[in-house]
């Protein structure tokens, strides 16, 4: 079904519409929710969290946006609000909280593995910069947008990030 | 593509790839989701944070170990000796006389019959009126069994309440602030008060956050927190709403209240083994909305004169002159037969006698409208139930309307209609009048509107092609006339009804004004129609014989948003309707085009102000902008900068020649001053954060 049409279905309260629009993205939402904030529970609190919020608010959905941003901005701004909650607490999760966590099962493919704990390796914000990029299609522009950033910043924070990466991936072959 | 570059996408289409396989919970798959939607209340444009997490009727059970049930039972029994202290303790702060619920003038008895409704006879006949679920809801709980320590903590922890007023040292000056020179919440009828979360009696200003009232005085340049109202809450309540009228302050709570019930013995078959069982503790939530009004004589103290309770999720609520309409929904979709006696929701902590409510078929919703009159505000005027699916509400000066939707199927392309339900409403009293349904769907809520007893509903219906229609209709709802065929392929997006003429707006690519005489409501005629580049999402009229739209400009080829818009239309003459001005601003988006409660349009004062969110600029630019009309022409007359960290709660307002910028920030608000009489200086800040 069109999407503007499910939009309007959901915007009417029907639950069933309102899934469909989700489920094809949640999967994308829950991944970046992860790998930004390294927490699964947290990361799963936010996505549900977001979508209680969204549904009720989807009225305020505007007309001829699309919905997957709309949701995808969402989470982004829980993830962003949630990164700062753990900067206050001064508590940012460290490796081994995640490793404590067994409620991923994460897979047993090696390299998988391996992006991912250079991933999380980074600090949390750069998590959050190429997260919206390679999760949600986020372009440079509209990164900087959402985290009230300069362009400019944002695409060098992100390059060195994947340098960063790159080379920690390269010294660990 | 340089090396380099090559590089980076390889390692992000790694990254993509690393998350492929990460299992996504299970809660959050589409079907689990949807069982957490159901019930959930959609809001009507204005959004409310604080009632996010809110889920309806989620039922926790848990298996608790002997040793802790112990314990944990005794605090329970704690809590509750203390809510029956506060309880009394409300009832010595009343200074209402309890005798006055007999003296009470009885309401004329309800209408039997409107439309596909009924009036319940008996309790049996409510039961018998839904569908109930099947008993499988033990079995789905069992997989969410967790042991002892895992059980819900909000239930144990009990929020230290504070209980009214900081009172600050009392400042009776002479202001310079007084008298009617002030602005109030933008209302869809007038006469029909509606509640925000900032009100302003031009000597004051009362912000509501979620758990206090704000008392500002601004009869002085600088503003001053006189009184911060601290109503009793339990953990997770909040106030989601307010009136404020002459020294009457109503604040709407909404409350969650957890129950808990051991059910061993109904569960025990589905517990394994294994699992060391005592006791089964069913957690539910139930949720009430209460009414509480307080005297705020001097402004600088509050007495709480009574309040009502309500169950349900708080819908709405309006207020006409002392009578306080509370409207609250119950889903109870998936409520199993025998639990059927929960169907009857509570007033006051008593059941609704059958006589209040009105069935239909395959109802999921409890839609409950109170009565409150605010010189008694222990008790209910008058209370209804309507069995529904799912309704918004328009309320004019004699009728309140309830319309919701049907669908010929689930088919997207199948024709929709809105069904309405009328009823009358009086000094609290409330009965059903007539019923009936139109084609499509009511789009803005502008779109609906009665006056001198007739309803006029302009619609929008999604087929193949959209058509929108207008119709009008007598006092029980038949019709009088119609207008078929406006617009088609587009929707209508804004909707003003001026004395005898409908105006809307429709969009497509471009935004025709329309213009409909419907002085003769058996043969509406359209009068004229104006097409200009962009749309208006808010229309509203500017002294006589102008129009302000308040929208957006849009590329006509792409759709693509170019800016916030304002168009000044000439309606002097309906049949040759002129743009007599029009501007754009840079930003993407304008709160006041979708709300209309964040947009201040003052004739008197010559005043639009709005707020105008831009994503293009790096960084965060959100603004208020004040416009005046002069010479035919727009005048910018002040912008500033917002940093307001909740969507749409921005407000502008004034108070004899000062204007104030109110904006959501950290949880609280943020105000700042401006002297309209010297180009809009600065005078004074204020947080209550």
């Amino acid at each position: 079904m069109e999407e503007r049409l499910l939009v309007k279905r959901a915007k009417r309260g029907d639950v069933d519409a309102f899934a469909e629009l989700y489920g094809s993205i949640y999967k994308k939402l829950y991944q970046f929710a992860l790998y930004t904030l390294k927490n699964p529970e947290d990361a799963k609190d936010i996505v549900s969290e977001a979508v209680t919020d969204a549904f009720e608010n989807i009225r305020q959905l505007r007309k001829e946006e699309a919905f997957s941003n709309w949701m995808y901005r969402i989470v982004a701004n829980k993830c962003n609000r949630k990164m700062r909650e753990y900067y206050v607490r001064t508590e940012e999760l460290t490796e081994e909280n995640v490793g404590a966590d067994n409620s991923v099962t994460w897979d047993e493919r090696e390299e998988s593995m391996e992006i991912r704990r250079v991933f999380f390796e980074l600090p949390s914000e750069d998590r959050m910069i190429v997260g919206m990029h390679v999760f949600l299609g986020y372009k440079t522009r509209e990164i900087a947008q959402m985290l009230a950033m300069n362009e400019n910043t944002v695409r060098s924070k992100e390059k060195r990030a994947i340098e960063k990466m790159g080379n920690r991936l390269k010294g660990l072959r | 593509m340089s090396h380099e570059n090559q590089n980076m996408e390889e390692i992000m289409r790694k990254i993509e790839e690393s998350a492929q396989d990460v299992e996504v919970p299970k809660e959050l798959e589409p079907e689990q989701i949807k069982g957490k939607l159901l019930g959930l209340k959609q809001k009507n444009h204005f959004p409310r944070r604080h009632m996010v997490e809110a889920a309806a009727a989620i039922a926790l059970v848990a298996v608790i170990g002997g040793a802790g049930v112990f314990g944990r039972m005794i605090q329970t029994s704690n809590i509750e000796n203390e809510s029956v202290a506060n309880e009394k303790q409300k009832n010595t702060v009343s200074e209402l006389d309890q005798k006055a619920e007999k003296e009470h003038q009885k309401p004329e008895k309800k209408k039997e019959k409107v439309g596909d409704y009924h009036l319940a006879k008996s309790y049996d006949e409510i039961y018998d009126s839904v569908t109930y679920m099947e008993d499988s809801r033990f079995k789905d709980g069992v997989e969410g069994f967790v042991e002892g320590g895992a059980l819900s903590d909000i239930y144990f922890e009990k929020e230290k309440n504070t209980t009214t007023g900081i009172v600050e040292d009392a400042v009776e000056s002479s202001g310079t602030n007084s008298g009617s020179d002030y602005s109030k919440t933008n209302l869809q009828v007038e006469g029909v008060d509606e509640s925000d979360f900032i009100k302003n009696d031009g000597s004051y200003l009362y912000v509501q956050e979620s758990d206090m009232v704000s008392v500002i005085d601004i009869r002085n340049e600088k503003m001053k927190t006189v009184a911060q109202l601290k109503p009793e809450l339990d953990l997770r309540d909040s106030i989601v709403d307010m009136y404020v009228d002459g020294n009457r302050l109503y604040l709407v709570i909404q409350k969650y209240e957890t129950t808990m019930e051991n059910k061993k013995d109904q569960v025990s078959s589905f517990v394994e083994e294994d699992v060391a069982c005592t006791d089964v503790i069913y957690m539910d939530t139930k949720t009430s909305v209460m009414l509480q009004t307080y005297d705020m004589k001097d402004r600088i103290s509050s007495k709480l004169l009574g309040s009502v309770t309500v169950d349900g999720y708080y819908h709405s609520s309006r207020k006409v002159g002392d009578y306080v309409y509370l409207f609250t929904d119950r889903y109870v979709g998936g409520l199993m037969e025998k639990d059927k006696k929960e169907l009857i929701p509570q007033i006051n902590g008593d059941d609704v006698s059958a006589d209040c409510f009105y069935l239909r078929e395959d109802a999921v919703n409890e839609f409950i409208a109170v009565s409150i009159d605010g010189n008694k505000p222990d008790q209910v005027v008058d209370r209804m139930v309507v069995m529904n699916s799912n309704v918004d509400i328009y309320m004019g000066t004699e009728s309140i309307c309830l319309y919701g939707y049907s669908y010929d199927s689930y088919d997207a392309y199948a024709s929709s209609s809105t069904n309405l339900t009328k009823f009358s409403y009086k000094d609290g009293y409330m009965n059903a009048v007539a019923a009936t349904s139109v084609k499509g769907t009511i789009e803005d809520v502008f779109a609906i509107s009665e006056e001198n007893g007739i309803l006029r509903v302009l619609t929008t219906e999604w087929k193949n092609e959209s058509e929108n229609r207008l119709y009008l209709l007598d006092q029980n709802l038949k019709l009088l006339g119609s207008l078929d065929d406006i617009a088609n392929g587009e929707e209508i997006y804004a909707a003003r009804y001026l004395g005898n003429i409908a105006y809307f707006i429709t969009y497509h690519n471009t935004d025709p004004l329309f213009a409909v005489d419907i002085s003769d409501p058996q043969n509406p005629k359209m009068l004229g129609q104006l097409e200009v580049t962009g749309f208006s999402d808010y229309l509203h009229p500017y002294g006589e014989n102008m129009l302000l739209g308040i929208g957006y400009e849009t590329d006509p080829d792409t759709s693509e948003r170019l800016g916030v818009k304002l168009t000044m239309f000439d309606i002097s003459n309906p049949k040759k309707l002129k743009v007599m001005d029009s501007v754009v601003i840079k930003g993407d988006e304008c709160s006041a085009a979708s709300n209309y409660k964040c947009a201040l349009v003052d004739v008197e004062k010559n005043l639009i102000g709005f707020d105008v969110n831009d994503y293009e600029a790096s960084g965060s630019d959100q603004k208020y902008m004040v416009y005046s009309w002069d010479g035919n022409h727009f005048h910018k007359e002040f912008s500033k900068k917002l940093s307001c960290d909740e969507w749409g709660k921005i407000r502008g307002l004034y108070a004899g020649s000062r204007f104030y910028v109110v904006e959501a920030k950290c949880g609280g608000y943020k105000i700042r001053s401006y002297d309209m009489e010297h180009d809009f200086e600065a005078i004074d800040e204020l947080k209550t954060y």
